[in-house]
């Protein structure tokens, strides 16, 4: 029987051979311990009915990032990270502006809305077949009147779900993170109370 | 005996055909339009669809399907039943209906497109409609571009033709062969 030790050059083999593998499962997986950079958009859909008389309110819009965790939002199931190529506080910014403006709000010093954003985050969950990537988006909004009056008060929460994923990976986080986005911002203008506390905040007559 | 026996045979035939004919028969109008104000979501939806499959002819049930526009759960299903329809509806139950094409489920957006280009509306709301659709033609999604294409084709005038025209430079053939038609079906109106 020969029981003498493997030959260095077989090492050398074995070695390469696993070091391809762990490469290709990198490439065909993306890898567990990088950080992917994805990059997020508020996508607007359809039309908006302008408020009348919303050309007399200027609104501006401040958020505030209040996230445990300010340079990811979200992490693989591993040590891996996901992090966004866009400021996300700055990505709700735009988002709630954006919305006031199709309405017909202009920007500008007036009325202030005040956000607080606390969360921006995706999970992976882990299924029998397949995983499911999960997000959610929250902040706090406040519209104030120049004054610093506080006339509306609210915390928005938008969820998203991108169903039936393989691969705990950032191209699968943007489309929750972007759908938790869209559901927060339709959330805070689906409230009546909130643009009618711009008119409110401005001193006009909501119409 | 024979006799005896064949008769039992036709009897039971004809019990077990009446049967079938009972529980067949279409239940009635009133009855579906009541239940249309179930709390059961499920149960709302397959009433809509039991009422449009009885009774294709119905002002009833436009009459009552359309408030149920006004309950977000139901708005879709009602949406489309009264596509289905063919209703017309007061300008504010329509824009009730363009609250789909704001939807973030493409599915939901296209919905909203196929019950507004069958719906039978006079010109002054059908301008509307085009107005509302026409910012879908800057989407990404491949079908609510194919979708608002065939809706403004149907809906829309020889106007809005260059707001199509650019979706002929679209990389997907199946846009641009929507894109084309549009233009086309449009250049032909009066």
């Amino acid at each position: 029987m020969n029981s003498s030790p493997p030959s260095r050059v077989v090492i050398i083999k074995h070695s390469v051979s696993l070091g391809c593998l762990l490469a290709l499962s990198s490439l065909l997986t993306g890898c567990a311990f990088s950080t992917d950079k994805i990059p997020l958009e508020y996508n607007v859909r359809g039309a908006r009915e302008k408020i009348s008389g919303a050309e007399n309110v200027q609104v501006q819009v401040i958020v505030t990032d209040d996230r445990k965790i300010k340079n990811l939002v979200g992490k693989k199931f591993s040590h891996g990270g996901i992090a966004s190529t866009t400021d996300v506080a700055d990505l709700v910014r735009t988002s709630i502006e954006t919305e006031l403006k199709l309405r017909g709000f202009p920007n500008g010093n007036g009325v202030l809305v005040s956000c607080d954003l606390t969360e921006f985050w995706n999970e992976f969950k882990q299924g029998f077949w397949a995983g499911d990537s999960l997000a959610t988006v929250k902040f706090a909004v406040q519209v104030k009147k120049p004054d610093g009056t506080v006339v509306f008060s609210k915390n928005v929460e938008g969820d998203g779900k991108e169903a039936n994923i393989q691969v705990a990976a950032g191209h699968n986080a943007q489309p929750a993170l972007e759908e938790a986005l869209f559901r927060a911002i339709e959330n805070l203008f689906s409230d009546p109370a909130f643009t009618a506390s711009l008119f409110k905040a401005a001193g006009a007559n909501p119409p | 005996m024979k006799q005896l026996l064949h008769a039992s045979i036709c009897l039971a035939i004809l019990f077990a055909a009446a049967t079938v004919r009972a529980a067949s028969s279409p239940p009635k109008e009133e009855q579906l339009i009541q239940a249309l104000a179930s709390p059961d979501p499920q149960k709302v939806s397959d009433t809509l669809d039991r009422l449009v499959d009885y009774y294709p002819e119905s002002t009833n049930a436009i009459n009552a399907i359309v408030p149920l526009l006004k309950k977000p759960e139901m708005r879709r299903r009602a949406a489309v039943t009264l596509g289905k329809y063919h209703a017309t509806l007061e300008l504010e139950d329509v824009k009730l209906v363009f609250g789909l094409l704001r939807a973030y489920d493409s599915n939901e957006v296209m919905d909203g497109l196929k019950t507004l280009r069958a719906l039978k509306e006079p010109d002054s709301i059908t301008q509307v409609m085009v107005t509302n659709v026409l910012p879908l033609l800057h989407e990404k999604d491949a079908h609510i571009l194919r979708d608002s294409c065939r809706t403004l084709a149907a809906l829309g005038n020889k106007d809005i033709i260059p707001e199509i025209k650019p979706l002929l430079q679209d990389k997907r053939s199946d846009v641009r062969k929507d894109a084309q038609d549009a233009i086309a079906a449009l250049s032909a109106k009066p």
